[in-house]
């Protein structure tokens, strides 16, 4: 299987990986591919770089989605035979519209102008995670889209993402309620009344020998969220079905450094014991080795050196043909290494799962044109026009 | 003009910057360098940040070890600060590990705001003022703090938790740990980035809220992964202008991939300087990776260069 054909046979492509390799720009690229093939492609992206959200029309946080125009297209020589919308992740914003819309009308500003939910929308691991699965839901149930391609947040390990709506779900744990509601606010807890009692106890003595007087706070804004647990274990679930649907394609994107290397390969052996088999990876950043100049030489010999000296003659002379030399046998070095370490980690990845390999540009990739531009080495070719 | 390092007496120093920076490659480098300046260094690396091979070292444990002479090095994991901090409260064991035996608790205290920060400062507090038979145990605390997204909530802690424990024990060592951080002559701040966009623009953010939003002590920034300069500008023009057979030569090929990075991430430098009107700390771009055999003593010496460099 080529990248191409995942692309075609999947509606949903996830793009996840460390931090810094390439997740945003990818999935952009592939979501561009998708538009250009005749796909009604939407992607969902995360904190993308500045000039690459304006080159999706993404001016503003929170502005839902955007349909880049075919004006803009042509502009960039492209014309696509479907279209691409553009949408960035919210997560402040998306807490409260799913408050807004779940919570019963009487508890809504409680809840908003609660401390510890204004903490907890903003800073709780995962939360930011398990929002962009949320969105991802709602694009999927739109029905506007044929091929949606999600943008992941830059975590060390990718698998923060995925496990994103079990820890949710641990979170929102009826336990919790069991016990930190129930000790401070409902009447129902005679059924668990001796661990209830211990819990409201050690919690006061934590709250006492501390002095943290936020548990009381804490409490409450379990209790005013409760009537939203409901609701979000359906979303849970749903975000786990789509999640591990047949026609969701998971896609890592890995640079060739050692570090990240080896986490994408803990990502991927972790990947099928959560059920959600890698089904493609993207190499990014590589440095690809220069082939000899001339065949049969020794690359960097006195008599490659004198050959330079000769072809550059009048315009570098010896010394610097020396550092041209030595510039050479650093960037070859370090293409080496990648190119050893990738074929390591290429061997311990299941079989039949396409690895393409995507130059480090000299240049950023920001505007549609440059990530049309990587389509030939996402996909051996480029895009049918 | 090369900026100075402002490194004097400082007891604490927390290595910070986005993911994948280099940030554990700096902090070793900098713990070489403090070592060998006669220092009595403690490294530490919070959540497994990827220090202990840098050191020469796999697998660091909680416990503070000798890794060189002058330097030792711990792990500090949030899970176990936790532990300790409940274990201190209650005079049962039992009920400390009846508490911690529950997610729904482990969950509401890694939710709780500022609470699993702040047991880390108070980690790292312990160890700055640790004493051995009179005797301070460390000259300097060196920490691999994680990548500034969680950074930021760890250095903004004690005002996040401030809100909620005014008083109470809680709030004495929030006290404590908010002056040690505030402190120019005990704490520095180090923000490393590298020469890209992205990895800019993070710091540019964090640089306003340290300073800004929290007043603490940082330091220039550090560009870590700067390409070296190879040739001089004549040349660089000279290869621009070359054409035929000679363009394509592989050593020209790589010459000219040098020549633009390097560009580029120059490009970037700018940025960080204007914006922040500060010099900047600058480290190569290592081709072996700062693991290879020297690259972290290259690294130490640049650094302790811009130490001990006149203002
Ligand atoms: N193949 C490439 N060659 C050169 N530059 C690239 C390449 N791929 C991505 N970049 C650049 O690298 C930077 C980081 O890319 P990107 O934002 O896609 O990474 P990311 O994995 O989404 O990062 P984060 O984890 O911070 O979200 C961008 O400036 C982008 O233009
Ligand atoms: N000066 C350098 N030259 C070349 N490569 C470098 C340099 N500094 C760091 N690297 C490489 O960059 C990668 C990230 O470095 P490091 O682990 O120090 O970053 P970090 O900021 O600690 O990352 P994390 O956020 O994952 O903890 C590593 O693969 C390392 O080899
Ligand atoms: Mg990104
Ligand atoms: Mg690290």
């Amino acid at each position: 299987m080529t990248l191409a054909d995942l692309v075609a046979r999947h509606q949903i492509v996830i793009s996840a990986g460390s931090g810094g390799v390439g997740k945003t720009t990818v999935a952009a690229s592939l979501a561009l591919w998708g538009a250009l093939e005749g796909r009604r492609a939407v992607v969902l992206t995360i904190d993308p770089a500045r000039r690459l959200a304006t080159s999706l029309g993404l001016e503003s946080l929170g502005s839902g989605e955007r349909t880049i125009s075919a004006e803009v297209f042509r502009a960039q020589g492209l014309a696509p035979r479907g279209t691409l919308a553009a949408m960035m992740l919210d997560q402040k914003g998306a807490w409260d519209a799913l408050v807004e819309r779940h919570a019963p009308p009487e508890a809504r500003d409680r809840i908003l102008t609660n401390r510890f939910y204004q903490h907890l929308s903003q800073s709780f691991a995962g939360s930011y995670e398990y929002m962009a699965i949320e969105q991802l839901c709602a694009l999927a149930e739109s029905g506007r889209y044929d091929l949606i391609v999600v943008d992941t947040p830059p975590t060390r390990h990718a698998l923060d993402f995925l496990e994103a709506p079990r820890r949710i779900a641990d979170f929102l744990d009826r336990k919790i309620i069991k016990w930190f509601v129930r000790p401070y606010f409902s009447a129902g807890w005679s059924a668990l009344r001796a661990m209830n009692r211990t819990a409201g106890f050690l919690l006061r003595r934590l709250e006492q020998a501390t002095g943290i007087a936020a548990l009381a706070e804490i409490s409450d804004f379990f209790s005013s969220m409760s009537g939203l647990f409901e609701n979000f274990q359906t979303r849970i679930d749903r975000a786990h079905e789509i999640l591990r649907a047949p026609g969701t394609a998971l896609v890592l994107v890995s640079s060739p450094e050692e570090q990240v290397l080896g986490d994408a390969e803990y990502l991927s052996s972790k990947m099928s014991a959560l059920r959600m088999p890698l089904k493609g990876v993207v190499l990014n950043r590589v440095h690809a080795e220069f082939r000899p100049g001339r065949r049969g030489r020794d690359e960097i010999g006195p008599e490659e050196l004198e050959h330079v000296s000769a072809l550059l003659g009048q315009t570098i002379g010896a010394a610097e043909a020396g550092e041209l030399a030595a510039n050479f046998v650093d960037y070859q070095a370090l293409a080496r290494g990648e190119s050893l370490r990738i074929e390591q980690f290429r061997g311990g990845l299941p079989r039949g799962v396409p690895v393409v390999n995507v130059p480090n540009f000299s240049r950023d990739v920001h505007d549609l044109a440059s990530l049309a531009g990587m389509h030939t080495h996402l996909f051996g070719t480029r895009a049918a026009a | 003009m090369p900026a100075r390092l402002p490194l004097a007496a400082q007891r604490l120093v927390i290595v910070t910057g986005k993911g994948g920076v280099g940030k554990s490659a700096v902090t070793a480098a900098l713990a070489r360098a403090l070592a060998g300046a006669g220092r009595r260094v403690l490294a530490v690396e919070v959540a497994h940040g990827g220090l202990g091979p840098l050191l020469g070292f796999d697998g660091l444990k909680a416990t503070p070890r000798l890794v060189a002479p002058r330097l030792q090095a711990a792990t500090l994991e949030p899970d176990d600060a936790l532990a300790d901090f409940v274990h201190g409260v209650f005079r049962f064991g039992m009920f400390a590990r009846r508490l911690l035996e529950s997610t729904s608790f482990q969950v509401l205290a890694a939710a709780a705001p500022g609470l699993p920060e702040f047991l880390v400062l108070h980690r790292l507090l312990g160890w700055v003022e640790e004493r051995h038979l009179g005797r301070r145990a460390y000259d300097v605390v060196l920490v691999d703090a994680p990548a500034s997204g969680h950074s930021l909530p760890l250095l903004a802690a004690p005002r996040t938790l401030g809100t909620f424990a005014r008083i109470g024990p809680v709030a004495q060592v929030l006290r404590r740990v908010d002056e040690l951080l505030g402190d120019a002559t005990r704490t520095l701040v180090c923000l490393v980035t590298t020469p890209e966009e992205l990895a800019v623009r993070e710091t540019i953010e964090l640089h306003g809220e340290l300073v800004g939003r929290l007043g603490l002590p940082v330091a220039p920034p550090i560009v870590n992964a700067l390409p070296p300069r190879r040739f001089g500008p004549d040349d660089e023009a000279a290869l621009a202008r070359l054409e035929g057979a000679a363009a394509g030569h592989p050593w020209v090929l790589a010459a000219r991939h040098q020549v633009e990075h390097r560009r580029r991430a120059l490009a970037q430098v700018a940025t960080l300087r204007r914006a922040l009107r500060t010099p900047v700390i600058r480290l190569p771009f290592l081709f072996a990776g700062p693991e290879a055999a020297g690259g972290v003593a290259r690294l130490a010496s640049d650094l302790a260069a811009a130490a001990t460099r006149a203002a």
